[in-house]
């Protein structure tokens, strides 16, 4: 079992192949060695966060983790799907603050498919939407320079001319 | 003047010269302040506007879209721009939606637009499309791959009179020319054939090269295409085999275009050939056989090959130059689909190919063109001849086949299959796709149970209808009859998932599979299968205790049914045959023996096969000629026997050390519980049935 303390000083008990889901964790493990007992300290994460990440790893455990080296430059062939899982979907389901909060939690603890799931889902919420509404959705002001109002109204004639 | 007055006015002057000299310093002094001052209310202005900044920024950060980091907004918005495969239609608007991602703040705009994998996405419709725009997102790509899509479903209405649309597509051409080494996914999807043409003609250029192209697709999706409208479609088809070209295209599709007309260059590097010729149109609906083998020939590394087609034409059916070709190697080769009209196609095309890793082929027949009619394309007796005793009709490694055809249409497929083995096949789907049964209410009476078709009957359907090693056999829209059940499931002893779709009359099935162990008198075995159990094998005492054996597919594991209508007393019962160990007290000492003492005899004596199912009429007889060790050889002499096998190939693969062995842990095996039961749209289940069941398997997956 591993223990982990969020930056609240929370501690949680896991097992071991739940935390492993994060690469970060993973890492820091190989490095302290396997009988430590010492609680790994994760500043960046507060508990009620860490709770929602663990449910995911938990739920996932055992799963195939991505290639280490697997390369996201652009010469890739792309995966741009969308698609989320049922259990994915529902799991993310959540109020845009703690949404983005797990999305940076799972950056900082290097866990890439939760990351996914994240950057998917406020990927659909952009989708089929105006700049209007983008900005009305995540409470983005307009400041563009008056350069660049000249440059998007002729960009919107593109549009226009469809 | 007077000289007084010229000196008083010389003084006055100094006295002038001496107060501007005061006022020049006084204003240089103010100016200085003023300078000062400007200087302070810059700063001022300057600490004002930074702290107006953080007090924005710390605002901004009250939102928690800004607390995402710059790299992951980027990996939002790549996520934004759909993957070139994926739904087409959906593509354009998701580049409207980047577009409006650039609209919508100053930070979004300036990662977006430094960002140039979001712009290699480039979607042109047939309709609308904006130069302007087009350019703009190959320059915001920079040096990115581009993945380029002409025409397609980005076209809302695709009518007549869209064609000419599709036409003034080919100007497009000029726009990508420069960026023609970045390509590395293009889709041409064009109702017009002279715009296919111009970009067909851009491609065969030698000038132009594409060493980033992995993807392309060139389709006609109205006119039809006629050879002189490509001029390179009038190659020979030897330059297909003498050409020493190269590319790295790895994926090709090709729909309704004349077959040589591609540079041969495109097929060195391929591992996906997706040929479709089929149309509502009369012609053209078949290729000669001679320009397909070319293709293939220069397609070694070949892993799928799909086929739409509804004749490959030959001319070849003199016996001598038939024999002189030889068949394609493709070792590479895995997985083959095949929908075709006239089933001829089937042994014309594997006769030509070599495909020793050949996994899995999907067969779909869809019915003769009524434009060909069906004796000008029978095989002759010469080409009859030839599929015969051609190696490449046994398919030594084939797993996994599925056959897809209307169900009136059995016959002619059959024609097709008997010149094929598959002798270790393990995945087996048998689909009736006639729309006429699949389209009926399934809740309609019993005249409707008339209508369908009664499942093939492997002994006449294949030529070797026993499958020794198939686990897995689903069924889709047939009739089951009673009379045939018991020697449908005699063919697969070793089936451990078996799928029942709208399968009529599935209580037989049902019933069968509840039935315990044949019984046979003393000293007698179970038939062929119990020879499998090798005697001298240690475990052989583990069987010999108190098992249960159930007579047909002891080793299934998986039953689906779907749409089926089965009565719940019948599965209920079958479940609990086979799955309630209260059931296992068997009597012993009852007048017959099981599988325990089948081997028990079986070591004492000679093996004496008493037929526990209908007698198989073999299709052919020969003489095994392959020398084996003596159990080896007295198995082989008679499963050749008895299983009908005419092709010392075939009898050596079902007789290879691996399969023995494989069929022999099997046959050693206890039986095997049903572990997963899937049952929907099933009219006589219900809650209480469900819950009756779950009592009896581990998983049971419901739904109405």
């Amino acid at each position: 079992m591993i223990v982990l303390k969020t930056s609240d000083n929370e501690t949680f008990t896991v097992e071991r192949d739940v935390a492993e889901r994060s690469v970060l964790i993973k890492n820091m493990l190989d490095d302290i060695g396997e009988n430590s007992e010492q609680a790994i300290p994760l500043p960046n994460v507060n508990s009620s966060v860490l709770k929602k990440v663990l449910e995911y790893c938990e739920h996932h455990r055992g799963e195939p983790l991505p290639a280490a080296d697997a390369d996201t430059s652009q010469d890739d062939t792309r995966k741009r799907t969308t698609d989320i899982s049922e259990w994915d979907q529902k799991f993310i389901t959540v109020d845009q603050e703690m949404l983005f909060e797990i999305i940076l939690a799972a950056n900082y603890l290097d866990i890439k498919s939760l990351l996914d799931v994240g950057c998917k889902t406020v990927a659909n919420m952009i989708k089929g939407k105006t700049p209007e509404e983008i900005r009305k959705l995540f409470n983005i002001v307009n400041d563009f320079t008056p350069e660049e109002e000249a440059q998007i109204k002729k960009e919107n004639e593109w549009a226009e001319d469809r | 003047m007077e000289k007084g007055r010229l000196a008083t006015l010389d003084t006055d002057i100094l006295i002038l010269d001496a107060q501007l000299e005061i006022f020049s310093r006084r204003e240089a002094d103010i100016q200085r302040v003023l300078d000062q001052m400007n200087r302070m209310h810059d700063v001022v202005v300057a600490e004002r506007k930074t702290l107006e900044a953080k007090r924005k920024e710390l605002i901004g950060q009250r939102q928690p879209i800004n607390w995402l980091p710059g790299e992951i907004l980027i990996e939002i918005f790549s996520f934004i721009c759909s993957s070139p495969d994926e739904n087409e239609a959906a593509s354009i608007v998701d580049q409207d939606t980047l577009i409006n991602v650039t609209h919508t703040c100053s930070k979004w705009r300036t990662l977006a637009l430094s960002t140039s994998r979001l712009w290699s996405l480039i979607h042109i419709p047939c309709t609308g499309w904006n130069k302007e725009r087009v350019s703009t997102f190959i320059a915001r790509s920079s040096d990115a791959p581009l993945d380029i899509i002409f025409g397609g479903l980005g076209c809302f209405t695709r009518t007549e009179q869209c064609t000419p649309f599709t036409r003034r597509l080919s100007r497009v051409q000029d726009l990508v020319m420069d960026s023609l080494s970045r390509l590395r996914y293009l889709s041409i999807d064009c109702m017009a054939v002279d715009t296919a043409a111009v970009f067909m003609q851009m491609l065969n250029s030698k000038e132009n090269q594409y060493p980033l192209l992995s993807f392309l697709s060139l389709a006609i999706t109205r006119e039809v295409a006629h050879p002189a409208s490509f001029p390179d479609a009038q190659r020979s088809f030897i330059e297909f085999f003498d050409s020493k070209e190269q590319s790295g295209l790895k994926n090709l599709r090709l729909q309704r275009i004349p077959l040589l007309s591609l540079s041969p260059r495109f097929y060195s590097s391929l591992t996906t050939l997706d040929i479709s010729l089929f149309s509502k149109l009369p012609l053209p609906n078949s290729a000669p056989l001679k320009d397909f083998m070319a293709l293939l020939s220069m397609s070694r590394q070949l892993v799928h090959l799909s086929l739409s087609i509804i004749l490959l034409t030959t001319t070849l059916y003199v016996t001598p130059l038939y024999e002189s070709i030889q068949p394609v190697v493709l070792p590479f080769l895995k997985h083959i689909d095949l929908n075709f009209g006239h089933p001829v196609v089937l042994p014309r095309l594997f006769s030509h190919i070599t495909a020793v890793g050949l996994e899995k082929i999907e067969l779909w027949l869809t019915g003769t063109s009524s434009n060909t009619s069906v004796s000008s394309v029978t095989p002759s007796a010469a080409e009859n001849q030839w599929y015969s005793t051609h190696q490449n009709l046994y398919l030594s490694s084939l797993k996994d086949m599925s056959l897809q055809f209307i169900a009136r249409d059995q016959d002619l497929l059959s024609s097709s299959l008997r010149y094929f083995s598959f002798p270790v096949l393990q995945k087996l789907e048998i689909v009736n796709t006639d729309p006429d049964v699949r389209d009926s209410d399934a809740d309609s009476d019993a005249d409707h149970h008339r209508s369908f078709p009664p499942i093939p009957r492997f002994e006449s359907f294949f030529r070797d209808p026993r499958f020794l090693v198939l686990t897995h056999l689903s069924l889709s829209h047939f009739l089951v009859e009673d009379s045939k059940v018991d020697a449908l499931l005699g063919y697969v002893p070793a089936l451990t998932s078996l799928s029942l779709d709208t399968v009529k009359n599935c209580d037989g099935i049902l019933e069968s599979l509840a039935l315990r162990a044949t019984l046979v008198a003393p000293g007698q075995t179970l038939g062929w299968m119990s020879e499998l159990v090798d005697i001298s094998n240690p475990n052989r005492q583990k069987l010999e205790g108190s098992q249960r054996r159930m007579k047909f597919c002891s080793k299934l594991e998986a039953l689906s049914l779907w749409g089926c209508d089965p009565n719940f007393a019948t599965l209920y019962s079958m479940m609990k045959a086979r799955n309630d160990p209260t059931q296992d007290d068997y009597d012993y000492t009852a007048p017959y023996t099981t599988v325990r003492q089948s081997l028990t005899a079986l070591s004492k004596r000679p093996a004496t096969v008493l037929p526990a199912r209908r007698v198989i009429k073999p299709l052919r007889k020969s003489k095994l000629v392959s020398q084996t060790t003596n159990q080896e050889a007295e198995f082989l002499e008679d499963s050749t026997l008895r299983l009908g096998v005419s092709n010392p190939s075939t009898a050596t693969v079902l007789a290879s050390p691996v399969i023995l062995q494989a069929m022999q842990a099997s046959a050693a095996q206890p039986p095997s519980r049903i572990s997963y039961l899937r049952l929907a749209r099933c009219r006589d289940i219900n809650d209480r049935s469900v819950g009756l069941l779950e009592k009896l398997v581990d998983d049971v997956v419901w739904s109405k």
